[in-house]
């Protein structure tokens, strides 16, 4: 211990059970949130490059500058690349499995926040058609979200958590008509037909919103719960 | 001078993870203020002034915490659903016997006035010195060093746990006179300046 907490906790060592007690407290964070923050991490990393040790504020500003050269290149880069492998800018569609990725892979940025204006909705949107708010509803709270480029389009997903560590992500694709989507068997509701296909043992839904098209899908996530859940945000448009 | 790096957040999840949970005494709202934190931090690069990354961090939870609040207050209250009560069993600890006092704990730390919890989250969570605890939560050091010790207290009898008598330097009990900025930081005047005070150029 530094003399200088020594001196500190002489000044202030009132209740040093309790102080103990808190010391002791070894619980780790989720896992989800782990891989999350590790997610933002290598996202940046990605785009920004290594971040520099011990610099001076002219070599940080001139290190930022760099980094936003990189950004711009790596995002290009990754733009292409992921648009290559999703379809290509003049891809019509996208395959199930392809539509189901964009939904399973791990949040990049924060999760939006419920609408103050709009109940129902998050705030975010594609296109202005929104994210649904489904925390008080059903009980999954929003806890990331990513931007994609699939078929030459602008996807963006939000991903929600339910108490027990079940993901669901909702990736609303930009742009119109909709790129279709290969997929199995269709169920309606509420007069929209909602796609229902399996990628493994992972369901995936397929649906139109606004000629927009909206995947949801998550590993352990049973097809009823998924469909409840893309109904009912498309009742609430 | 330093730049904030990336790669060594992952490092500190877990720590702040108990700071959130000790501020909010909810897990779910804790991974929020988490995740929400390093959004933020991960924004842009961060140039530190020779800080230890941890008080750094401190800086934007607890911007980003009172930011939260905020936000919270201007909407409808909901009731705990089952879920909610069922999520509160803490399972991520090395000790399941201790999941339901550390629940306690947290919750009780969690029902402080909010600069008292700041304050003990600060030192006895996250484990900052008085120091970068006081210029993290933008007070006096006798300032920090009073709530603390009324934050302390006021946590111990509400755990029933045995108490040392008042009296010594921090026992006087009367807490210093709030700094005019550390009262505009309360009042919401400060939150988003914090962030850019000291980050980046």
């Amino acid at each position: 211990m530094r003399k200088t907490d020594e001196e500190e906790n002489l000044r202030a060592d009132g209740e040093p059970e309790l102080v103990e007690l808190l010391h002791s407290i070894d619980v780790r964070a989720p896992e989800g949130l782990h891989e999350r923050v590790q997610a933002m991490v290598d996202e940046r990393s990605r785009t920004a490059g290594p971040a520099g040790g011990h610099e001076t504020l002219r070599g940080a500003l001139y290190s930022m500058r760099l980094r936003l050269g990189a950004l711009v290149a790596a995002g290009a880069a990754l733009g292409a690349a992921l648009a290559l492998a999703l379809g290509g800018p003049g891809g019509a569609g996208l395959s199930l499995g392809e539509a189901a990725a964009l939904t399973l892979r791990p949040a990049t940025m924060a999760a939006p926040s419920e609408s103050q204006s709009q109940e129902g909705q998050l705030n975010a949107s594609v296109d202005g058609i929104p994210f649904p708010y489904w925390k008080d509803r059903f009980g999954w709270r929003s806890s990331g979200s990513r931007e994609d480029r699939a078929a030459g389009r602008r996807v963006r997903t939000v991903f929600y958590t339910d108490g027990h560590g079940h993901r669901i992500g909702y990736a609303i694709v930009s742009g119109t008509p909709a790129p279709t989507v290969s997929s199995g068997s269709v169920t309606w509701r509420g007069g929209t037909a909602y796609h229902v296909g399996e990628v493994g043992e992972t369901t995936v839904i397929t649906w139109q919103r606004g000629q927009h098209l909206c995947i949801v899908s998550g590993h352990g996530v049973d097809q009823q719960t998924l469909l409840a859940l893309a109904s009912w945000d498309d009742a609430g448009d | 001078m330093r730049t904030l790096d990336p790669e060594s957040l992952p490092e500190h999840v877990d720590r702040l993870y108990r700071a959130a949970w000790a501020l909010c005494g909810s897990r779910e709202d804790a991974e929020d203020l988490v995740q929400e934190t390093f959004a933020r931090v991960l924004s842009r690069p961060r140039v530190l002034h020779g800080d230890d990354d941890a008080y750094y961090l401190m800086r934007v939870l607890r911007n980003t915490f009172l930011t939260s609040l905020r936000t919270a207050s201007r909407r409808p209250a909901t009731v705990a659903t089952l879920e909610d009560v069922v999520a509160a069993d803490p399972r991520p600890t090395a000790r399941p016997d201790r999941a339901l006092e550390v629940q306690e704990v947290y919750s009780t730390v969690a029902e402080l006035p909010e600069d008292f919890r700041l304050a003990l989250v600060a030192v006895d969570v996250l484990g900052l010195s008085y120091r970068e605890a006081a210029r993290a939560l933008k007070v006096r050091e006798a300032t920090l060093t009073t709530r603390l010790f009324r934050a302390r207290k006021q946590v111990a009898r509400r755990l029933e746990l045995p108490e040392k008598p008042e009296g010594g330097a921090a026992g006087s009990d009367v807490e210093a006179a709030p700094e005019p900025e550390s009262a505009g930081a309360r009042e919401g005047k400060g939150a988003g300046g914090v962030l850019s005070g000291g980050e980046s150029p």
